[in-house]
């Protein structure tokens, strides 16, 4: 395995950046999460252009065009965001009934998170100081809050994946990794964990899976993993999603959705696009409310060329 | 067709809801995973958990893997293989 590659230096900037970033009091916190925010939003002219063009596709040529700013800050406020403290108050959560029901029907639940919304980090230790033990699920290419762009294999980025594990470490009861391999055997073990009633946590909008499907969102087209849709029906598990948002108050909250609806019906891709569809409408009310809290701007209608996009 | 990709088919329609039309054009080079058939991975493992039960044979952790859901026929070699080994 190699040392390094010339994108490394940029990870390990931002674990630099986290682990230094956290230490600092709110206010400081704010201010170096906008400057460096500033910063790559100068410098980042590829990424600026596409989240120019993502947002006015979104909300229309000329709308909210503060969100193209905020979102390169909320990029350096997360990743701070993954070594501060819990605020003192603690983070409330809204909706943990729907998670204690799911687990009352004693099938294991499936909290779907978003890769690029709101702040993962702090739902976990919100739910763990609620005492629920979430198993975290991570693919091959999982960099904490980073994505691993190019996927080489480097120490350096084993380092990187350190350190954002150690700190998600602390609040959940384990972390899953997917293989990088071509084995299927993990489907196993999530299958037994949640028939022990484990509550597994993935993200809605990743793009790691066998069979990605294409979905209007925001705008564009965006693929869709169909895995976990298909792991709750095997499992009878419920499928919630989470947010971790700001509230009017400023304050930090957690919002377990009710489960989405799995209809069983004779069209097994009308009932799996059903509920994909489910949770891409949900997480663009959210991104729309939320505009600012939205990392992956410049990945909307990624992987699909135009022709694609349309066919879609 | 064998009588074992036969039953590899009548699985995939009656357990994981495959669409018999799609299943009618396919051969033994038909794709599973993705495109084609278009199982996922978790779909991948209810269809070994199916052939278990329906074969009696046990698949291992170690053989769950993408090479051997790639094609109807590379599961009908499988579990030809494996009915082999238990006569």
């Amino acid at each position: 395995m190699r040392l390094a590659e010339p994108r490394d230096l940029y990870y390990l900037c931002v674990v630099a950046v986290s682990a230094l970033g956290g230490r600092l009091p709110s206010p400081a916190r704010d201010g170096l999460g906008r400057a460096l925010g500033r910063l790559a939003y100068h410098l980042s002219r590829t990424k600026r252009r596409l989240v120019e063009r993502n947002v006015a596709t979104a909300f229309g040529p000329g709308e909210r065009v503060d969100v193209v700013h905020t979102a390169f800050f909320d990029f350096w406020r997360e990743m701070i965001s993954w070594s501060e403290r819990l605020p003192r108050e603690g983070i409330p959560i809204v909706g943990l009934e729907h998670l204690r029901g799911a687990l009352d029907a004693g099938r294991g639940a499936i909290l779907w998170e978003s890769a690029g919304f709101g702040r993962r980090l702090q739902c976990k230790r919100a739910l763990n100081a609620a005492g629920i033990a979430v198993h975290q699920i991570h693919g091959p290419n999982h960099l904490g809050g980073l994505l691993d762009e190019d996927r080489f294999r480097t120490r350096t980025r084993a380092l990187v994946r350190r350190f954002f594990d150690g700190r998600e470490r602390r609040f959940v009861a384990d972390i899953v990794d997917l293989p990088a391999s071509d084995s299927l055997a993990f489907t196993r073990d999530l299958l037994a964990r949640l028939a022990r009633n484990a509550v597994l946590c993935s993200t809605g909008d990743g793009r790691v899976g066998q069979r990605l499907v294409p979905l209007p969102f925001l705008g564009r087209t965006t693929l869709f993993a169909s895995g976990m849709v298909n792991l709750a029906k095997l499992a009878g598990a419920s499928l919630l999603p989470v947010f971790c948002v700001f509230g009017n108050d400023g304050r930090l909250r957690v919002v377990v959705e009710a489960p989405l609806r799995i209809d069983r019906g004779p069209d097994r891709e009308q009932e799996l696009r059903s509920v994909l569809q489910q949770y891409a409408s949900l997480l663009e009310a959210y991104i729309r409310r939320w505009p600012e809290l939205y990392r992956n701007w410049h990945l909307l209608g990624e992987f699909l060329d135009d022709r694609e996009e349309r066919a879609a | 067709m064998s009588s074992v990709e036969n039953r590899l088919k009548h699985l995939l329609v009656s357990r994981l809801r495959v669409d018999p039309a799609i299943l009618a054009a396919s051969d033994g080079d038909t794709c599973l995973l993705g495109q084609g058939i278009g199982l996922d991975s978790v779909e991948a493992l209810a269809l070994a958990i199916a052939i278990e039960e329906e074969f009696d044979i046990e698949v291992d952790d170690a053989d769950l893997t993408a090479a051997l859901f790639e094609t109807i026929g590379s599961v009908a070699a499988y579990v030809r293989r494996r009915l082999g080994q238990a006569c």
